[in-house]
């Protein structure tokens, strides 16, 4: 224990008079100057000055100048300490709890308590009843006592720990009074759940008691059985059990979320386009991959193409979705979907390319691709899935709440059961509708689910590990709804996000995401956009006067971008279109799409270049067949006369069987005419 | 950042500098005015127009009293969005740069080059470039700079980023009185539109330094010769007019004589076989670049310097030759008016038109000018016609360089220029091409008068006078049509061939029709090209041209080499 291992009777010599003193004083007293040597105003205690002068809590120190005497400095050294953490006045997450402990313990004391094997969470109420329940708090003691306060100065090295000195060199119950004073406080403070004003601790105790109140006190805060704090509001200062019981028992009943005002939505599937833009280039065999490397590195060249082809996103998701990430979950999912084939052991050329089934799936009218997405990530793992293998679970390896597994609790039902309520026509506020529902729609709350199928938790501290537990299942779950948001449902245009005046993070369910949950019966992917606010001007040029994503997804196939988010971002050019062409867009695609999404009319010079451009584009079919070069018009003759009608001549001498081998009876026949068959490029296999 | 949209206001600044302003806003009108004070016309097709802020912009701006505040505060209220941060910057910076740099008439033989600050001048010290050009440093601040290398340094501060303002004056010319007639010779009544006398006036500047050298943008059709004699009316000075060629020297000419109260031995003529010397002096572009040999000096020169000229007049200024940039360089201390209908240049020197000839004085969107009636409407229309099978034979087989020719040649063509004829009635029009065969055969097949470049000065002063009258219902002509042409009646204009896709020769070919027509004031633009060909791909280029600059382009495919265009009544014709 760092700074609380101090002589807590000083605090309790000050703390009546800094009972009396009003908060502007104890504001003064306290935050007017960084240090206590520093002398500060003598106007800031205001009508207190005399009571703080007299009681020797400070002093004169010049005209108009007043600081601490030198009795109250450590006083105020503890109060300064206490008011950095308001352990009771905000929510106390894990981190903010993480942050207290890293500057009040050391890592062995609170790791002996955190890593405790076979006890109590720290953070959970059995924590503190299970100190009440100790027979012997020095026993009790000994499992979370540090190799150095077991041991005295012998530490332990890697790979070897000294066995356990006993009794232990250090106790922070030296007495049976201690004990029972500790117990009687940490009892108080369980029993209340609120907090305790430090300065009614004496009256809590019999007066037996009172003289070790200060070694009680410093024992139950090493142990992590009371945590003291400064109310912020009145710096008053006050100890409780830990700060999420507290913070469970006090928080007001909860509310729904409210309505948030927010004008401009975007629900980009944009998770779709990514695969989308990776598979075409895979499909088109340009989808170069670094051999070496251990992960998959695209070809720089091919990367910058997909910089430039992505869909641009709102500010607001573009710093949680960087290009680095969306290309490499684009590609994982692609993989995991079976879409695309990484071709490293097969080809000493690396590339991505697309399968069968990765070919269907482009091919289908973007709502089928999207329905297939969707449903993807909720079906139930195969047999044989392999827990490392990201597939399916799609790179969220802390909750594979989407699929299940044999051991996996299904978070599928509850999931479904949550988002079905932002199907409302106005939108919220996402923290506030986390907040709720992991409180009121928490299926895990009571009763916990039991041990055989509880989830853990990997990674949630550090390099911790941490149990469900009725004190936190509220964080879990709102976790994993959080985690679900940004992984699945805004990547694939479920919900249609914004952000309000504040710039918190407001959505609503969009139509794929009310066709997710079973809303709505049919998929509709690409909706008709009115306000669309883009303009497709005579010059082929394409103008967002306001952002629109759903045009950007709509319009990226079959035009060149040339911008981001607003202004000239797409331009329609005759390479960009034969490039659509060949991957199926027809002409009235494209004008279907520009009509619906232009404010204005789309110019007749445009449509009917576009017209052009496409009526220009033929398919070509290659077909094998064989040149025989009979020599002369005789012998050519007479191979026709043998090959029959399918053998064209070309010329007199020159003649066309059209297919790529030569039946072998065929090639008897000829073999007993004298005309034998010698292939020019020395495969006579071939033939 | 949400909170600062204003889906209410016109313009969309851009990180690169460019600004797009919405037609159809409310408040387009005002911000389209403040906007022209700084910033340059990119393009105008439609619905959103497209500006650019470029250094130059800027100092054009700040020369006529912006700073860098008024131009970010005017794009920041316009604005639908937050001004990029790098933009205001960059204004910031440019405006800043402004003035840096003063230009003064020392004495008659030395120019003052003064420097805002001791690094400033040290940079200069130290410049290769500037090295030639900067005779001695007289100061901490000072050079001394000879008046010859007037236009070259300037030219060199704009490539180092500092523009020079020019103070140092012009030199005021033999005088001449001169004015505009209220009645023209003609008999009508005579007056320059406002926006000629604005173009005028602010070429002139009141006579001060601040002005007397830019160019002035106007539509063909506009009356940019007007224009031009405005100027010289304010200037009152001898004046060299400089021209594309003896047809344009004879329009300047016969509007001089008509529209001033110039006498006839005033203008001469400094063209082909005349050499004439006077007040005003009309001289074509072709007499001053020739010269004996490659390496031979050029004979014609000496003109700059044969009179004390108070005005130099370059028409058609997107057209000048390098070797008249490279004398004019030596003209600053002459007034220089530039009048063009585009400022593009196929060669991409625009920024040695600003540095030499000066800034850009007026500019209004061809689309402005026809709202306003001053030029005619013109309706684009591209006919895409199919070649025949044994064309199409000829043309795959081809060597490509061949293959353009060959599209623009397509005899099919005829048939469709016949029912245009027929189509139109008896409106005057004009038949352009670019290969003499071509134009010869259509002239021969359609019985119609044909001027190309061997035709004599005569027979084309004949032609188009009859054409004026209407005593020739069509022309056609080779590309001789593409530099001032003056046919006042010519209301449709058909396009056989033109050179692979040439912006500023459609701007030119355009602009013969634009003249305001009486009645429904309408023009028609047609271009017939192969379908399928390389000569529709260069048309693409062309379209684009005019779509920018704000007309509606529409384009008829036909399928089959011998159909026939569609009825009037189809809303495509």
């Amino acid at each position: 224990m760092k700074f609380f291992d101090t002589d807590w009777s000083v605090v309790f010599r000050w703390l009546p008079v800094w009972d009396k003193l009003s908060f502007a004083a104890r504001q003064h007293y306290l935050l007017a100057a960084p240090s206590h040597a520093q002398s500060v105003s003598a106007d800031g205690y205001g009508a207190d000055l005399s009571a703080g002068l007299a009681s020797g809590l400070v002093e004169m120190v010049g005209s108009g100048r007043v600081k601490p005497t030198a009795a109250s400095v450590p006083f105020r050294a503890v109060m300064a300490q206490l008011a950095k953490f308001p352990l009771f006045d905000q929510k106390p997450t894990a981190k903010f709890l993480e942050d207290y402990t890293r500057k009040h313990f050391t890592r062995e004391e609170s790791d002996r308590i955190q890593f405790a094997w076979n006890q109590p969470a720290w953070d959970s109420l059995a924590w503190p009843k299970a100190f009440l329940k100790s027979a012997d708090a020095k026993v009790w003691e000994r499992n979370f006592l540090t190799p150095f306060e077991m041991n005295g100065n012998t530490r332990p090295n890697w790979g070897w720990t000294p066995q356990p000195v006993v009794p232990p060199k250090k106790t922070w119950f030296p007495d049976a009074e201690t004990v029972e004073a500790a117990k009687c406080l940490v009892g108080q403070a369980v029993e209340t759940s609120r907090t305790i004003p430090l300065l009614s601790l004496p009256a809590l105790l019999p007066e037996r008691l009172r003289p070790v109140l200060e070694t009680a006190l410093k024992a139950c805060l090493r142990y992590f059985l009371l945590y003291p704090a400064l109310r912020p509001e009145t710096l008053e200062a006050v100890i409780g059990v830990c700060p999420t019981l507290v913070y469970l028992a006090s928080r007001p009943a909860a509310v729904p979320p409210a309505w948030a005002i927010c004008d401009r939505l975007a629900s980009p599937a944009f998770r779709m386009e990514d695969m989308i833009r990776v598979l075409m280039e895979a499909a088109a065999g340009d989808c170069r991959l670094n051999r070496t490397g251990y992960d998959r590195q695209f070809f720089k060249s091919v990367e910058d193409r997909f910089r430039e082809d992505f869909v641009a996103l709102p500010d607001w998701l573009v710093s949680r979705y960087d290009f680095a990430s969306r290309l490499h979950i684009a590609g994982a999912w692609l993989i995991d979907l079976k879409f695309v084939q990484d071709t490293f052991q097969s080809r000493p050329k690396r590339l991505l390319l697309a399968t069968p089934k990765g070919r269907k799936w482009l091919t289908q009218p973007p709502a089928d691709r999207l329905h297939e997405l969707l449903f993807a990530m909720t079906r139930d793992q195969p047999e044989g899935f392999d827990e490392d293998d990201e597939s399916l679970s799609f790179g969220l390896e802390e909750c594979q709440f989407a699929v299940k597994a044999p051991g996996d609790f299904d978070h599928r039902p509850w999931l479904e059961s949550v988002w079905r309520q932002a199907a409302h026509p106005e939108v919220v506020g996402l923290n506030a509708f986390l907040d709720y529902h992991a409180r009121v729609s928490n299926p895990l709350v009571n009763p916990v689910v039991p041990e055989p199928f509880r989830p853990h938790l990997a990674y949630r501290y550090g390099s911790s590990r941490s149990v469900l537990r009725e004190e936190n299942v509220e964080e879990y779950c709102r976790a994993i709804l959080e985690q679900y948001f940004w992984a699945r449902l805004v990547p694939l245009g479920c919900v249609e996000t914004g952000v309000d005046a504040k710039g918190e993070v407001c959505f609503q369910l969009s139509p794929a995401g009310r066709y997710l949950f079973g809303l709505n019966p049919e998929l509709a992917y690409g909706r008709p956009t009115a306000e669309a606010g883009l303009v497709v001007q005579p010059n082929f040029e394409i103008v967002f006067l306001a952002p629109n994503l759903n045009a950007e997804i709509d319009l990226a196939p079959f035009a060149e971008r040339c911008g981001k988010n607003v202004g000239t971002l797409f331009r329609l050019t005759r390479r960009q279109i034969i490039s659509a062409a060949a991957r199926g867009i027809k002409a009235a695609d494209v004008l279907g799409a520009l009509a619906k999404h232009s404010q204005k009319p789309v110019p007749e010079n445009v449509a009917e270049e576009i017209r052009t451009w496409f009526a220009g584009c033929r398919t070509l079919t290659l077909r094998r067949s064989m040149l025989i070069d009979a020599g002369d018009r005789e012998v050519a003759l007479r191979v026709r006369r043998l090959l029959g009608a399918e053998c064209r001549a070309l010329s007199e001498t020159l003649l066309e069987w059209p297919k790529a081998q030569l039946d072998p009876k065929l090639r008897k026949k000829l073999a007993e005419l004298g005309l034998f068959l010698e292939s020019k490029t020395g495969k006579d296999t071939e033939l | 950042m949400m909170s600062e949209f204003n889906p209410q206001n016109p313009l969309i600044v851009q990180g690169d500098h460019t600004v797009l302003v919405e037609v159809d806003n409310p408040l387009y009108v005002e911000a389209r005015d403040a906007l022209a004070r700084f910033a340059e016309l990119v393009k105008s097709p439609e619905h959103v127009h497209t500006y650019r802020v470029t250094p130059l912009s800027i100092w054009n701006a700040c020369a006529v009293g912006e700073n860098a505040e008024s131009i970010v505060s005017t794009l920041g209220r316009f604005s639908k969005y937050p001004l990029p941060g790098h933009v205001a910057a960059s204004v910031r910076d440019s405006a800043a740069r402004y003035g840096c740099l003063q230009l003064r008439r020392r004495d008659a033989d030395s120019l003052l080059l003064t420097a805002r600050d001791l690094p400033l001048a040290e940079e200069l010290a130290h410049q290769k470039t500037l090295a030639a050009l900067l005779r001695s440093r007289l100061g901490p601040l000072d050079f001394d700079v000879a008046p010859a290398e007037r236009g070259r340094l300037k030219h060199a501060l704009i490539k180092l980023g500092f523009p020079t303002e020019d103070l140092a004056g012009y030199r005021a010319g033999e005088e001449l009185p001169l004015a505009l007639r209220r009645q023209a010779l003609s008999g009508d009544t005579f007056a320059p539109r406002d926006y000629q006398r604005e173009a005028a006036e602010l070429f002139h500047a009141g006579g001060t330094e601040r002005g007397g050298s830019g160019v002035i943008v106007l539509p063909c059709g506009a009356g940019k010769t007007i224009v031009g004699m405005a100027c010289m009316a304010l200037v009152r000075a001898s004046t060299l007019i400089l021209v594309t060629g003896v047809t344009a020297a004879r329009q300047w000419r016969a509007e001089l004589l008509n529209k001033t109260t110039l006498p006839e031995d005033a203008i001469g003529e400094y063209c082909g076989d005349t050499k004439e010397i006077r007040p005003v002096t009309i001289a074509t572009y072709q007499i001053l670049t020739h010269r004996r040999s490659k390496d031979a000096d050029f004979t014609h020169f000496n003109l700059f310097d044969q009179r004390d000229w108070g005005l130099i007049v370059y028409d058609e200024v997107h057209l000048l030759p390098a070797p008249v940039f490279q004398i004019t360089a030596s003209l600053q201390a002459r007034r220089r008016l530039g009048l063009t209908a585009t400022l593009v240049r196929e060669d991409g020197k625009e920024d040695e038109v600003f540095a030499l000839i000066g800034p850009k004085k007026y500019d209004v969107p061809w689309k402005e000018m026809e709202k306003q009636g001053w030029i005619a409407t013109a309706v684009c229309t591209e006919i895409r016609l199919p070649m025949d099978e044994l064309r199409r034979m000829e043309y795959a087989v081809a060597e490509a360089r061949h293959k353009f020719r060959i599209a623009s040649e397509n005899p099919g063509k005829l048939r469709i220029v016949r029912q245009l004829l027929e189509r139109h009635g008896d409106v005057p029009v004009l038949i352009i091409g670019m290969y003499v065969e071509q134009v010869e055969g259509f002239a021969r097949e359609l019985g119609l008068p044909i001027l190309t470049g061997a035709t004599s000065q005569r027979r084309r002063d004949e032609a188009y006078t009859q054409f004026r009258r209407g005593e020739i219902r069509a022309l056609v002509v080779s590309k001789i049509a593409n530099f001032s042409v003056d046919l006042p009646d010519a209301a449709v204009a058909i396009q056989i061939s033109g050179m692979f896709g040439s912006r500023q020769e459609e701007a030119q070919r355009l602009g013969r029709i634009l003249r305001p027509k009486p009645g429904e004031n309408q023009a028609h633009f047609y271009s017939i090209v192969s379908r399928d060909t390389v000569e529709q791909d260069f048309a693409l280029k062309r379209q684009l041209f005019l779509c920018e600059q704000g007309y509606a382009y529409r384009i008829v495919t036909l399928d089959r080499p011998e159909e026939l265009l569609p009825e009037p009544s189809t809303p495509v014709l």
